[in-house]
């Protein structure tokens, strides 16, 4: 009924559009400074615009999700792993950028997005194909890269989102210009996450114990606190950034595993130092920055995995990095030298043992070049990155890191292509395992990719309509794989024993008239095979990995009265892969419909959104699993995931009110 | 542009008018009274006596060998045919957990469902057609099952502190055996792997604090007329991690040990019912790894399968007086996951990186046989044969 009544209530206004409405061209995303600089960005659907998802009520997941080449997997519920593939790499070969510094993923190797702070920022970019050399070689599988922005300008903004599974979330963000440029922000949020689930059992062929249940320790505590501003000082500019994030989260077991106790704590402190000046000869930036995660495991009755633990875990980060700039013509050299040691400490606190300590320390050199030359760019890095590993018998590395970048930019249309090489150094997890079944290999190298992209960007006004079309085609090998070798007992051990091929196609296609109507679509079409040399898994797909995806979206906005009425239809399409590197789980085709209605006056001082997620809700799929070549199958009913155990929740309703602005508030902030 | 929105709308209210129904789906979502379910202790029933419960005799010649193949997400069971060389395999002829342990009881397979299982499968071993299925408590990761009768069987539960007996005629729980006194610091014992004579269940007792012994080993005899423990019997050495095995002939027993997996410390021990204590026959080092598995080829010799400390796996000739042969398989070299010997014959499971296959070691030529048997998946590493009538 609800749908019903926005949706009649959206025919009688249709009518009523309105005509005057500005022009609202795509942002361009400048990488840098405001000279003439190279960019290595193609369409803006490579950039998030903090602002909006959290107006909008919206997650970074569900934003993210919605950017071709971009699949974000979930363990389910709010607050729990959220992990990012680009272009079907792994989570853990993505890179988080906080202004040009990387975000440590903590003990493991893949960041959990859920942690990544939005209020305080002005957008994110995403980095597909090759990476500027100032974020280094690392990130085969691609690069985020949050923006700060002390805007300069006082203003203020607050939003309150509560909805399905007991959650609630409250955000708050002040931009001020006095005495200087300054932002500051806050988000909090808490969820129970125990929605509805449907379980097997654990039993394949007994349908007896199939049940629906209600999901339990699935809670999540999340605090994101992000402070940031800039500072004229000895002609320069200074800026200062500290982060802290908090995730209290229950661990669910997986499967028909019941636990109720487990539980996952992290917390992250960053500060960074920045320093831009312009010299005669060159322009400078430097920074200083130290980073500490705490990660505290509890599992005090051995609910998961083999044993019980009640282990603290602390990684310290600290480093200098600087960047020379020089501008001759239309070339442009920069060079990026960055020293940086990781420690990492363990503090098993069931067992009276001493601290383990390891420490490792890298020093790189990255340079590049940058050509403009009428409608064309040429851009070529190279990195070198030494890595000295103490504490323990593991072998340091030399890597090198490179790419090169054609681009050919008419008015309307854009063309680039690249190929870079690009590592990934192996985590603590991988290297040193944990106090449950993970076994760590001292001995690890890093990954390798060398992939490669060519892509296309077209855009044209049909006025008052906009079209943007853009493909890209892209193709990537990894080398020296790190993979966690299973046994019996969930035991597994790292070792480099993976290659994959990948190729793929993505596309986005946007429709627009002004800000009245606009629909998106995106596709991806993936090939992915894993090229190891294991029998079983030699010429198969890689496990994860959907064959296709696919997003459409459509919006229209309507004038009811003085306020803006926007409703929003979007549909979100898996299909193919499987769920292991045997072949023999595929993974059920997905299909996710999502309803919002936002409702905002013509001076926006707020925004009230209502969120449908998920509205069909199913809950239960059918699954079969099969033998060699087909020769013995069972079909039964399993939970809908992302990965095997862990299910994902059905229908949610969320309820967002954002205030900005408003005059009185605004005289007290400032 | 109006025409078309409301078409989109119209478009959208069919399909959320046509969505699915969740709780139509429903699959005995509120049955409780699961026959099969025997963590409800309320469903003991004591009362074997009516069915037709057989004394298991071995297996003396075995026409089939089953092998259970997992990559630790799917699992599943293959069958050579014994009965004419070369030996052929059919794969894939059921498929079970990825971390099943497979067991044959007179007239059955068991495949004991270890971690994230938490059940038992049986399955007819003629026609692979799987015929019930048991669950255990939610998590107790069960570890090894061993049938007295056809009937009467105990299942040592890995995070739980005592024995389920169980009916498996009846799929019902008929007792418990209380092994709380021999948990330490954790307040888990780890019960694991299982065997018997006459009058004593034998069960291993590993007593882990993250993945490490706190203290020796321990046997402990279950006497099977009372179901009661009757004693125990103290290792050298910690952590049994491995099967146990009757030294053939003999009222012995050989246990392995693991101790912190660090092929420190690690041993082969053996021990009878009387005794207080195990004998230590040969320690880890001496063996240059981890015993994972043996055979005897003798009555007091055989193969051992060693795992090394960088995880490589090797297998060598063996002696219960204390000493270690030459190497039939050198660390490194291949990946012997298990073994087992039918007659003469030494079935080897290669799971080297490029293949999983079982080979022949014929004990007689001393020579590997031409056959090479390919299978699906990787063989499991937690004894995986299983000799068929």
């Amino acid at each position: 009924m609800f749908y019903l009544i926005c949706m009649l209530s959206c025919f009688t206004l249709a009518n009523s559009a309105e005509k005057n409405e500005e022009e609202n061209e795509e942002e361009i995303v400048v990488v840098g400074r405001k000279k003439k600089t190279a960019k290595l960005q193609v369409g803006s659907d490579n950039v998030v615009k903090t602002s909006e998802v959290i107006e909008s009520g919206k997650t970074l997941s569900e934003e993210l999700s919605s950017k071709p080449g971009i699949t974000v997997r979930e363990t389910g519920g709010i607050g729990q792993m959220s992990l990012i593939q680009i272009r079907g790499s792994n989570p853990s070969q993505a890179v988080i950028f906080l202004d040009g510094i990387p975000l440590s993923a903590g003990q493991g190797s893949s960041f959990n997005l859920s942690n990544l702070p939005l209020a305080g920022f002005s957008q994110i970019e995403i980095y597909k194909g090759a990476v500027p050399i100032e974020y280094g070689g690392s990130g085969p599988g691609g690069v985020l890269n949050l923006v700060p922005a002390p805007s300069g300008k006082n203003t203020w903004f607050t939003s309150y989102k509560l909805g399905s599974w007991s959650t609630n979330r409250i955000s708050a963000n002040v931009n001020s210009k006095s005495p200087f440029p300054w932002t500051a922000s806050l988000d909090w949020v808490t969820s129970a996450g125990d929605y509805r689930y449907f379980t097997n059992g654990g039993t394949l062929y007994t349908q007896e114990d199939d049940k629906y249940a209600n999901r339990i320790n699935n809670y999540s505590r999340i605090l994101r606190a992000f402070l940031s501003g800039k500072y004229s000082l000895v002609g320069g500019e200074i800026k200062v950034h500290g982060l802290y994030t908090f995730n209290l989260r229950g661990i669910p077991g997986p499967e028909a595993v019941v636990t109720e106790n487990a539980s996952y704590q992290s917390s992250r402190y960053l500060a960074i130092i920045r320093y831009n000046r312009t010299f005669r000869l060159f322009d400078f930036s430097g920074w200083f920055y130290n980073e500490l995660l705490r990660d505290y495991y509890r599992d005090l009755f051995g609910e998961i995995g083999l044993g019980r633990q009640n282990d603290r875990k602390l990684v310290n980060k600290s480093g200098i990095k600087f960047k020379f700039r020089k501008s001759y013509k239309q070339h442009q050299f920069t060079l990026v030298p960055h020293f940086y040691s990781d420690l990492f400490l363990v503090e098993k606190m069931l067992m009276d043992l001493p601290l383990k300590k390891q420490r490792r320390y890298f020093a790189s050199l990255g340079g590049q070049y940058d050509f403009s030359w009428r409608k064309f760019q040429f851009l070529a890095g190279y990195g070198f990155l030494k890595s000295t590993y103490q504490d323990w018998g593991g072998k340091g590395e030399k890597i090198h890191s490179w790419f090169f970048k054609l681009k050919y930019n008419l008015e309307n249309f854009k063309f680039s292509t690249s190929v870079a090489k690009q590592y990934r150094l192996p985590s603590f997890l991988e290297l040193f395992g944990d106090s449950g079944g993970i076994k760590g290999n001292s001995e690890l190298s890093s990954e390798n990719s060398l992939k490669g992209e060519i892509s296309l960007s077209w855009k044209q006004k049909f006025l008052p309509w906009r079209l943007q079309i853009q493909g890209s085609l892209f193709k990537s090998r990894i080398e020296n794989l790190i993979q966690f070798v299973p046994n019996s007992q969930f035991v597994a051990i790292a070792d480099n024993i993976g290659k994959a091929g990948i190729w793929g196609v993505e596309s986005y296609i946007k429709l627009a008239r002004k800000k009245h109507f606009e629909t998106r679509l995106g596709l991806t079409w993936l090939d992915h095979v894993n090229l190891s040399d294991i029998s079983y898994q030699k010429g198969n797909k890689l496990p994860g990995r959907s064959d296709l995806s696919l997003y459409w979206k459509i919006k229209s906005r309507f004038k009811l009265g003085s306020f803006y009425l926007i409703p929003a239809y979007s549909l979100y399409y898996l299909q193919g892969g499987y769920f292991d590197s045997s072949e023999r789980r595929p993974m059920p085709s997905k299909l996710i419909h999502r309803f919002s209605l936002n409702l905002q006056p013509f001076h926006r001082t707020f925004n009230l959104s209502f969120h449908f997620n998920n509205f069909i809700g199913k809950l239960k799929t059918t699954v079969t699993q099969t033998g060699q070549a087909n020769s013995t199958s069972i079909a039964y009913p399993q939970s809908v995931s992302n990965y095997l155990g862990y299910p994902l929740p059905g229908r949610s309703f969320f309820i967002n009110l954002a205030v900005k602005n408003f005059t009185i508030f605004s005289k007290l902030a400032n | 542009m109006n025409t078309k929105i409301s078409v989109y709308f119209l478009i959208l209210f069919i399909f959320i008018a046509g969505c699915e129904e969740e709780n139509n789906n429903s699959n005995n979502v509120n049955n409780v009274n699961n026959t099969n379910n025997i963590n409800n202790v309320n469903n003991t029933n004591n009362n074997i006596n009516n069915q037709q419960c057989e004394k298991i005799e071995p297996i003396s010649d075995p026409t089939r060998l089953a092998v259970v193949l997992t990559d630790y997400t799917n699992g599943a069971v293959s069958e050579i045919d014994l009965t004419a060389e070369p030996y052929t395999i059919s794969n894939d002829v059921v498929l079970i957990h990825s971390d099943a342990v497979p067991r044959y009881f007179g007239d059955k397979f068991y495949a004991l469902n270890r971690y994230l299982g938490d059940s038992l499968t049986l399955i007819d071993d003629e026609t692979w057609e799987v015929l019930d299925e048991i669950l255990f408590v939610s998590g107790s990761n069960p570890q090894d099952i061993h049938m007295v009768d056809t009937c009467k069987g105990y299942v040592s539960l890995y995070a739980e502190n005592y024995l389920q007996i169980i009916d498996v005629q009846g799929a019902t729980s008929i007792g418990t055996v209380d092994l709380s006194a021999w948990g330490d610091e954790d307040g888990s014992c780890e019960p694991a792997y299982l065997t018997s004579d006459a009058s004593y269940l034998y069960v291993a007792i590993q007593n882990l604090v993250d993945f490490a012994p706190t203290r020796n080993g321990r046997i402990l005899k279950v006497d099977l007329a009372t179901d009661e423990v009757a004693g125990e019997i103290v290792l050298n050495t910690g952590n049994p991690f491995y099967p146990l095995i009757k030294v053939p002939q003999t009222d012995m027993f050989v246990v392995l040990t693991a101790a912190d997996f660090s092929t420190q410390g690690a041993a082969i021990e053996t021990f009878q019912a009387d005794d207080a204590t195990a004998t230590l026959v040969i320690s880890s080092e001496e063996l240059g790894g981890i015993p994972k598995q043996i055979v005897f080829t003798e009555s007091e010799c055989g193969y051992v399968l060693l795992s090394t400390a960088s995880y490589e796996t090797g297998i060598r000739e063996f002696c219960l007086d204390g000493t270690a042969g030459s190497w039939l398989m050198e660390p490194g070299v291949q990946e012997p996951a298990a073994i087992t010997l039918i007659d003469d014959e030494l079935f080897i499971a290669d799971n080297s990186s490029q293949t999983s296959q079982i080979i022949i070691y014929d004990l007689v030529t001393r020579e590997f046989t031409q056959t090479v048997l390919n299978t699906s998946l990787p063989v499991s590493t937690t004894k995986p044969f299983v000799k068929l009538p």
